[in-house]
């Protein structure tokens, strides 16, 4: 664990030039730029807009920011996991030529994904005014659950890119599974409404879902609202963060050197 | 004598065999139904097999070989990219490799892009990289195309560039993988004198790997030989080349 901050610490620069570089070499040769990390999931947002809202008529007030925060948020993980798996094998060529603690490039997709998330969030301040939303106290939250985010599912990265080098097949598997599980979490629906259609232990359940607590978490941090969980549901996901992240960099540890004979 | 730059020990390597393991969950998971045993040497094929080499510091180190005899994995080894199953490697400072052409350059990203990219990657920080830029720039001989992005260049180009890049970032130690072969005469000659010179100069050490005979004439102290993973001969360079003219021309099959 030690290492690997000291490995960070010393390849920081290269960490910020493979940020920069991704975030460059994504937008390179389009006009709208940035614009298409936000016009992508602002799309998802219409749809899920016009088919719960306009025709099942549901939702309550306020639909749409509920889901810019939850897509926004979902998106973040997935794009996590999604770039962990290729972040091994879409390097292949530089990793077979020269030698670079191979975190980096795990950790690196993870800050262009972070940096992707924050300016999304500021895309939010519209909403929130058109809406009459104000911020309060619960705001101070937000940095939390993004940084729970962010150590569950760089674990979570760290496992899929060796898992991803050897069988290509779990690159497939990841983008699959990451469809179906936004709809396990409450991504295009309030936490509340998953509340009141379940029995309690259910609830309780369905709760036991790290990525349930996060986005919740960011959502009701950004809106001002009451929590409908417990603080020890918090207490739980951190949990699953800590845990994801130390499995994450113990399975790396131990696979990435065989992993890299498969690229 | 002073320690040796590079030591590399009993170094076994072996790769996964394409056959057994990029297979894919189906088959692996046929492969568990069925109860298939596969002897496990049969997955792996050993590209080294006890490999002993001993380089000091100033030296310029020729490898020879016939395709897949494993020149460029030893490269790779010496440059950290592939752990060893067996045996260890150690060298000292610097190390520059220039394996195959442009070493992390990105089609998408422009010349000086691409320049600052390569020095993050070699450890340099933002100030460092920009004291070298003109060095770099000057070396490769393309100021007027460094604005332009990679993917605009031809293979010698790149390959000026990646030289001029390895070549000028101060390296105790410089791996060149054939990646010479590909500029134009006057650019090979370029890139000859400025290794002699960083020999010279720099006390800079050098493992090139090349079919050129001539190159390694003008260039090496001393030569390797391998043959199916093992080091068939270490030695001056004159016997050395006879050797493996004598193997090329006997023409033992190459390794499957």
């Amino acid at each position: 664990m030690l290492s690997v901050v000291h490995s960070l610490r010393e390849h920081r620069f290269v960490l910020q030039n493979f940020i920069s570089r991704d975030l460059k070499v994504k937008y390179r040769g389009t006009a709208f730029g940035y614009l298409w990390s936000l016009l992508e999931p602002l799309s998802l947002v219409l749809v899920y807009y016009f088919v719960f809202q306009v025709i099942a008529r549901r939702g309550g007030a306020a639909y749409p920011l509920v889901v810019a925060l939850g897509v926004f948020a979902y998106n973040f993980m997935a794009s996590v996991v999604q770039g962990g798996a290729s972040a091994l094998v879409s390097n292949a060529s530089l990793i077979r030529r020269v030698y670079l603690p191979r975190e980096i490039f795990v950790f690196s997709q993870v800050g262009s994904n972070v940096t992707i998330f924050a300016l999304n969030l500021v895309a939010v301040i519209p909403f929130l005014i058109y809406y009459q939303v104000m911020p309060g106290w619960r705001i101070v939250l937000l940095p939390l659950a993004a940084l729970l985010m962010t150590m569950f599912t760089t674990g979570l990265a760290l496992v899929v890119a060796c898992a991803n080098a050897v069988y290509r097949d779990v690159g497939y598997v990841i983008r699959v599974s990451v469809r179906l599980f936004m709809y396990g979490a409450p991504t295009i629906y309030p936490l509340t409404m998953a509340r009141d259609a379940m029995s309690p232990p259910v609830y309780e359940l369905y709760l036991l879902n790290p990525v349930t607590v996060y986005i919740s978490l960011v959502r009701n941090a950004v809106m001002n609202q009451p929590f409908p969980f417990e603080a020890r549901h918090v207490l739980v996901s951190a949990v699953f963060a800590v845990a994801s992240l130390a499995l994450g960099l113990s399975v790396f540890a131990r696979w990435e050197k065989r992993a890299v004979k498969y690229l | 004598m002073s320690e040796p730059i590079i030591e590399v020990k009993g170094v076994h390597l072996s790769f996964p065999v394409v056959r057994y393991h990029a297979r894919g969950v189906k088959e692996a998971f046929l492969a568990l139904v069925r109860r298939q045993k596969v002897d496990p040497e049969q997955k792996r094929f050993w590209a080294l097999t006890g490999v002993d080499l001993t380089v000091e510091r100033g030296e310029v180190l020729g490898i020879l070989g016939r395709n897949g005899s494993g020149k460029s994995t030893l490269l790779r080894v010496i440059a950290g990219i592939y752990a060893p199953d067996k045996g260890s490697v150690r060298s000292v400072g610097r190390i520059s490799s220039l394996l195959e052409l442009g070493a992390g350059f990105r089609d998408e990203l422009n010349g000086y892009e691409n320049v600052r990219l390569s020095g993050a990657i070699m450890g340099f920080d933002a100030r460092q990289i920009e004291e070298l830029l003109p060095r770099i720039v000057d070396f490769s001989g393309l100021r007027d195309f460094m604005g332009q992005p990679l993917k605009t260049y031809s293979s010698g180009m790149r390959a000026r560039l990646g030289f001029a890049v390895a070549s000028n970032v101060d390296p105790d130690i410089l791996l060149i993988d054939e990646a010479l072969a590909v500029g134009d005469a006057a650019f090979r000659d370029k890139c000859m004198e400025r290794i002699e010179a960083m020999v010279a100069d720099e006390d800079t050490t050098v493992i090139i790997v090349s079919h050129s005979a001539g190159d390694l004439k003008r260039l090496c102290t001393r030569l390797v030989l391998l043959e199916r993973g093992k080091l068939l001969m270490d030695g001056a360079v004159e016997p050395v080349l006879e050797r493996y003219e004598a193997i090329l021309r006997t023409g033992a099959p190459v390794r499957a």
